[in-house]
């Protein structure tokens, strides 16, 4: 006993430098974070000492492990500790733990500071459960690596190349993601544990253990006054196993160590021996990083438009590109408030029409239309007072329809065809989207996209939402008529198409609000989003839930539902979320305690995005991308079968963000994702194949197909027109009924 | 008798030389063909690689391998004066850090000259990366000449590093508040070639020239320094 007291003396003694040099530089960077916020007032999350966990602690730690290990098994010393009485396997055993307690000391004590007295972000909890076990796999590596080279600077180089192959070999190597370090910090679905929200239709959903500062179950039990016995914990069995295989290096590198030492095993190297190895493994990784994203795309060209210019939603026909426009925030306005002006490029990237949009205007998030009579037809809202916060401010919102004639352009290129209010809604800044404030006529009113048929310019489509008596919502689908003399819509139909669709709701589950200490639960209505309803050929396709409507217009003012297709999938349901169906929304079914109050949001979701060619219909989501397949039609029915899945490599997850745009022709899928559009052909099914790829110097927004085959990449500074893969063959697909 | 010097030091550093043409050139290389990020991104990390690793690289090994190998005492027995083997190590050991970025630097312009980032902006980068890099490399060597090994070398090159954004981030923090001339201040610091290619400071031309100016006096001292450091090595003295 007193020969381990000792020992674990001299080994604090001979760290201690790490343990207080490591401490201050740990604690430096989030202090100076947190002096920085208290001065300045920032309200932001704190995860300066998340950052440095991650970005710096696998350094310190090879440090920590190579010196411990290095200090008494140079050249001479390790004569002397076999001389002892001490068995080696004890001495490195002492060894092993003091210098894991320093490092996960210097590393984890920040956070935990930050943690107890700070606002802190998911970010910042998370390298405590997940960071820390790949610092210990890259400690107990390097722990052997120091006791076989024995040399200090060779042993940190030789752990440095172990280390970068425990970081990066998983990320490259598709099977092994569930080590891969980047992935466990970074997706939900490696997380510690999750209670159990609800259990719905046999099917569980379950909720990430920490938000915001807030201990889940301590908020269940303390202050939702919800026994703890509701709640269950699991452990993903990716992270068991991940922590499995960190915690068996433990063992495994004192009892490699001590055989070492035993055998007086020691590898011979010299500096030009570690440096060349490190820099081959690492431009070996650098070359597989290559191999995986570099661009085999081209770039045919470049429309530069400009810093002052913002480009949203598009539409590309032969000869003309439309785009909705946002220029930067004018200096003399309210904070937030950006003028919106409507341009037309030709496909010389020269800009052939503005259209000058009253004051006080931001646009809608919708492609424009190009009709084929050249006219081009914008939407956009108007808000006559925008003050975000002031409720004295009066708030009123107009959405508005204009369209221009591309075939009689005006000179100088500056004109206003047409304005129209749809209609008016109350709304509050810049929750409009997605809260909706009930107005005078009981009547939820969306900025969703009308729709304007080219060929009947004179009636638009609209959908509505509307309260009932019964506190039930209907969903019309209205049909307004322009008049000629005032340019003002008015309601000529309303076709009630709630028995139709089923909606989902997405429930969140109870959450404290800052400062509050308010309980509340929401619950949210997922609306098909603009990209998901469209008119062609008289008829309005319209995604709703797990269906699609077919709407016969060619009577405008007496709409008939042609038929809704049904299709199976998986798609709508994410693994951190709950979603309710309509009908077990109910107030009166809600399982939750009585006295939390909830509140019902409606809002709608462009994502994910998803493309159907009339025989595949591709869906996106966090996990990649699913191609569905026609399976069977009836009178009534048409169901979809998924019939293959593309996963996005751990490298595409740690690089990217989520897929933001999906078209599919030809069969082949065009993806944009981050700054980069990937191509992946689906013509051998089930086996979708990665055949393009373009890396764009900027985030590409939006993608769009061109007639003549080529794709047009929307950036925020730059339209760009790629070439597609040599296979692909130009040509639309018209969609099938 | 320099010329000597100036073979005995390439012979024992140009694996060093040719190990960071390698490295470097090869990652420009595999990033640029393959065009896995924006050409000025792939620049931008290849600038931190030379800016930072280069200079501890090369500042490492000036005088502690000599010693590590027990060649010091021989060499400084050598009827040379301390300033020529000075002089033809910090000559020698600068080529580490010139060769690669040079090498690199013709590659890229082979292989994306123009492309996305325009020939005015990459030799303008450049020219900074190697004023920076070089600056670097003589505060680091400045502190660890008189290092028995390189590994210390190396420790005490990468402390500077961190105090000295220490220092420049106490002195943002210091000057955000309380104000002061600050214009000066980055005049002096050593990542003034950084803040320049960051379009941080100095946005007038004669400033730049006058903080270029100021730079190499700087460099002037520092060289000073080092010769002394290192006369006082050979001679023993702590």
């Amino acid at each position: 006993m007193k020969s381990i007291i000792a020992l674990t003396w001299k080994e604090y003694r001979q760290i201690r430098w790490f343990l207080i040099i490591g401490l201050a530089i740990f604690l430096i960077f989030p202090l100076y974070e947190d002096i920085d916020s208290y001065i300045h007032g920032y309200k932001h999350s704190y995860q300066m000492s998340a950052i440095m966990a991650v970005f710096f602690g696998g350094i310190f730690t090879i440090f920590v492990a190579v010196a411990i290990t290095t200090a008494d098994l140079r050249t001479k010393l390790d004569t002397f500790w076999l001389s002892r009485p001490i068995n080696p396997l004890k001495l490195l055993t002492i060894k092993y733990i003091i210098g894991l307690t320093t490092t996960l000391l210097v590393i984890s004590l920040p956070i935990i500071i930050q943690i107890c007295f700070l606002r802190v972000s998911d970010f910042t909890v998370k390298p405590l459960y997940n960071n820390t076990f790949t610092l210990i796999t890259i400690y107990s590596t390097a722990f052997i690596i120091g006791c076989l080279a024995r040399k200090p600077v060779y042993a940190t180089m030789l752990a440095v190349a172990a280390a970068l192959l425990i970081y990066f070999l998983p990320v490259l190597i598709p099977p092994l993601r569930f080590l891969c370090p980047s992935e466990i910090l970074l997706n939900d679905s490696f997380g510690i544990a999750y209670v159990i929200s609800e259990t719905l239709h046999g099917r569980t959903f379950y909720r990430n253990l920490f938000l915001d500062n807030q201990f889940y179950p301590y908020s269940f039990h303390h202050l939702l006054n919800i026994p703890f016995t509701t709640l269950t914990i699991y452990f993903t069995t990716n992270w068991l196993i991940y922590v499995a295989l960190a915690l068996a290096s433990c063992p495994i590198a004192i009892f490699l160590s001590a055989l070492t030492i035993r055998r007086n095993y020691r590898v011979n190297l010299n500096q030009k021996s570690i440096l060349w190895s490190l820099g081959i493994i690492a431009l070996l990784l650098w070359s597989t990083v290559a191999y995986q994203l570099g661009s085999n795309l081209t770039c045919l060209r470049r429309i530069p438009f400009g810093d002052e210019y913002y480009i949203d939603p598009l539409a590309v026909s032969p000869e003309k590109i439309a785009e909705a426009e946002k220029k930067h925030q004018s200096t003399n306005k309210s904070p937030g408030y950006d003028n919106s002006n409507g341009a037309v490029f030709d496909n010389q990237g020269r800009i052939t029409a503005i259209l000058v949009f009253p004051p006080n205007v931001w646009n809608i998030y919708c492609p424009p239309l190009l009709s084929d009579t050249g006219k081009a037809y914008f939407q956009y809202n108007e808000s006559n007072v925008w003050s975000f916060g002031d409720e004295r401010a009066q708030r009123s919102t107009h959405q508005f329809l204009c369209s221009i004639d591309l075939n009689q352009l005006p000179d100088p290129l500056i004109r206003i065809d047409a304005v129209i209010p749809v209609s008016v809604s109350s709304c509050c800044g810049n929750c409009c989207s997605s809260m909706p404030l009930l107005t005078e006529d009981n009547t939820y009113t969306y900025r969703l996209p009308v729709l304007w048929s080219p060929n009947e310019p004179e009636n638009f489509f609209c959908r509505r939402l509307e309260r009932n008596t019964d506190s039930t919502y209907s969903l019309y689908l209205c049909t307004f008529a322009i008049s000629p003399d005032t340019a003002r819509p008015t309601i000529i139909n309303k076709l009630d198409i709630t028995p139709y669709i089923e909606p989902s709701f997405q429930h969140n589950p109870p959450q404290i609000t800052q400062g509050y200490k308010t309980k509340y639960s929401s619950a949210q209505e997922i609306i098909s989003s603009s990209y998901r309803i469209f008119i062609y050929n008289k008829l309005i396709y319209m995604h709703y839930g797990d269906k699609y409507l077919a709407i016969d217009i060619t009577s405008p003012a007496q709409p008939e539902l042609v038929t809704a297709y049904n299709y199976r999938h998986s798609a709508n349901f994410s693994e951190t979320e709950t979603y309710l169906p309509r009908f077990g929304l109910g107030l009166e079914n809600f399982t939750l305690e009585d006295d939390i109050n909830i509140a019902i949001n409606f809002g709608f979701s462009s994502w994910p995005p998803e493309s159907f060619d009339g025989t595949h219909l591709v869906k996106a989501d966090r996990q990649g991308i699913s191609v569905y397949e026609i399976s069977q039609i009836t009178d009534s029915h048409v169901t979809f079968t998924k019939v293959a899945h593309h996963s996005i490599t751990p490298l595409e997850s740690l690089l990217g963000t989520r897929i933001s745009n999906i078209f599919l022709r030809n069969n082949q899928i065009y993806v944009s994702r981050g700054g980069s559009i990937t191509v992946f052909d689906i013509s051998d099914l089930p086996k979708i194949k990665k055949v393009g790829h373009y890396s764009s110097p900027n985030h590409i927004y939006n993608i769009a197909p061109m007639p003549d085959g080529n794709i047009l990449a929307k950036t925020r500074h730059d339209f760009q027109i790629i070439a597609p893969p040599p296979s692909a063959t130009t040509g639309h697909t018209s969609v099938q009924k | 008798m320099i010329k000597s010097l100036l073979q005995k030091e390439w012979l024992e550093q140009r694996w060093k030389i040719a190990f960071a043409t390698v490295i470097l050139a090869g990652y420009t290389t595999i990033s640029l063909r393959a065009r896995i990020m924006p050409d000025d991104q792939i620049y931008y990390m290849g600038i931190i690689f030379s800016s930072v690793l280069l200079p501890i690289f090369a500042s490492m090994s000036i005088v502690a391998t000599e010693r590590a190998n027990r060649t010091f005492n021989t060499l400084i027995a050598l009827p040379v004066s301390p300033k020529k083997i000075i002089a033809a190590k910090l000559i020698i050991s600068s080529l580490i850090i010139l060769i690669p970025i040079l090498i690199s630097a013709i590659l890229s312009l082979i292989i994306a000259g123009n492309r996305e980032v325009s020939y005015y902006a990459f030799i303008y980068a450049l020219f900074l990366t190697i004023s920076f890099s070089l600056t670097f490399f003589l505060w680091s060597t400045v502190f660890n000449i008189r290092q028995p090994t390189e590994a210390r070398a190396a420790i005490i090159a990468v402390a500077v590093l961190i105090i000295i954004i220490f220092i420049i981030m106490s002195a943002e923090f210091y000057f955000k508040i309380y104000g002061g001339p600050v214009k000066w201040y980055h005049t002096f610091h050593p990542f003034i070639y950084v803040m320049f290619m960051l379009k941080i400071s100095h946005s007038l031309l004669n400033d730049r020239i006058l903080a270029t100016l100021i730079q190499l006096i700087i460099a002037f001292a520092l060289i000073t320094t080092i010769t002394i450091r290192f006369s006082r090595l050979t001679r023993g003295k702590s």
